[in-house]
């Protein structure tokens, strides 16, 4: 167990390692203009707010995540316990999914 | 013991034999995936292609290092570091060799908790690019873990269950004491695991986040040379991490056969779950984000409940 640490730290500095490397080996940047600093866009201007994203479904699913998160962590600290209590609480949660995939169906 | 153990985390079953096995697991998913396409895949470096993984890396080391005007440079320089390291540190835990580098009880929740840093990660990258399809690619990935990663976990819980532990080598030992596999214990977690670990690599039902027809390369588009190259290799070392995880959980992991060293059993059997892997990957079309997602929440979790209900009732161990 202490042992996770060190092996940690040491892959960290592996790969910084190699990202060193990397910049060791690799030729310097030529020329600083600014179409090459620019970022990708096929050549077309974009304004970022075009692309509209769904903040509201991301946001259901992210409280959905938050409930669903919690609950796999009691099931995983409660492994063993056997038999009826656990069963009921994973009935409940299998109802709630059914309940919330349900009710976003008829919105 | 200190020389030992330093040798453990460096050279075998650490950081040494961890590179080779995902530049390998790299050439295999190429050439399996070009075969089933009627390709060649790698050909010319090494006797068929098997260094070409490795001549990519080196070649995308020495490019030259753009970084974008507009990106947020400390966190766009961090990143492809830490998303190296993740899975790197997610395979110590993992027993290949038979017993882990690293085991302690709990280390499935640890491998939960990687899983979703790696996501993490990758939201990271693409937002501190600050261009609009790795924005966009950052916040598919962010939503994609959303729908995956808790059938994700309870198929990991599923043979904790049976084997009253939450430790991989402890469940791996646990099937070749009882001389079965959750596979065929639990058929259905082993469905839902394999499909959820297809949308955490972002291989192709679910490359959403990369989708390269639409958004160029989503999250990765603003990486190039070294960053690209730690990028790769992260990937690369992700596809062990599945794979070896996939056999050690509900394949039976390494156990001893006959004169055979485990590691090559456990190997064999994540070469095979990296085929099924890459089968999938060639024989279906890309999702639509919210196919996906409502896709994962509908069937997927409330499968992967009824799995875990029947488990509790006694069936499948």
């Amino acid at each position: 167990m202490f042992l996770l640490p060190v092996a940690a730290v040491s892959a960290v500095i592996v790969i910084a390692l190699i990202f060193w490397i990397g910049g060791k080996i690799s030729p310097s940047v030529t020329k600083n203009d600014p179409e090459k600093l620019a970022p990708y866009a096929c050549g077309e201007e974009f304004q970022i707010e075009e692309h509209g994203i769904n903040m509201e479904r991301f946001l259901i699913y992210a409280l959905y995540f938050l409930i669903f998160d919690v609950l796999t962590f009691i099931m995983a600290v409660s492994f063993f316990e056997r038999g009826v209590m656990p069963a009921i609480y994973s009935a409940v949660a299998l109802a709630s999914v059914m309940v919330l995939v349900i009710a976003r169906r008829h919105k | 013991m200190v020389l030992y153990e330093i040798f453990g985390v460096f050279v075998y079953p650490g950081i040494a034999l961890l590179f080779g096995l995902a530049f390998l697991y790299e050439w295999i998913d190429r050439k399996f995936f070009a075969r089933v396409q009627n390709r060649m895949g790698p050909l010319y470096t090494g006797p068929s292609g098997i260094l070409q993984p490795v001549a990519d890396f080196l070649k995308l080391l020495s490019k030259e290092d753009i970084v974008p005007a507009s990106c947020e440079k400390p966190i766009f320089s961090v990143i492809p570091i830490v998303y190296a390291t993740l899975p790197l540190i997610a395979l110590f835990v993992i027993p290949i060799t038979g017993s882990a580098l690293i085991a302690f009880e709990g280390d499935v929740i640890f491998l939960m908790f990687i899983s979703a840093f790696i996501t993490l990660s990758v939201f990271l990258a693409g937002w501190s690019s600050a261009g609009s399809f790795s924005r966009i690619g950052s916040i598919r990935s962010a939503l994609q873990m959303l729908s995956y990663e808790i059938p994700f976990g309870l198929a990991l819980i599923g043979p904790a269950i049976s084997a009253h532990s939450l430790s991989l080598t402890k469940i791996a030992q646990w099937q070749v004491a009882n001389s079965s596999w959750f596979m065929w214990l639990q058929p259905i977690g082993f469905a839902v695991v394999l499909i959820s670990l297809l949308a955490e690599l972002e291989l192709v039902p679910f490359d959403i986040p990369e989708a390269e027809t639409e958004i160029v390369a989503g999250w990765l588009t603003e990486y190039g040379g070294r960053r690209l190259a730690l990028f790769r290799l992260g990937k690369d070392l992700e596809l062990v991490m599945a794979s070896t995880l996939v056999a050690s959980l509900y394949l039976g992991g390494a156990q001893p056969l006959f004169f055979i060293p485990p590691v090559v059993i456990l190997i064999v059997k994540s070469i095979v779950v990296l085929m099924l892997i890459s089968f999938v990957r060639a024989l279906f079309a890309r999702f639509r984000i919210d196919q996906m997602t409502s896709g994962m929440w509908t069937y997927l979790l409330p499968l992967m409940i009824v799995q875990i209900l029947l488990v509790q009732f006694g069936i499948g161990g």
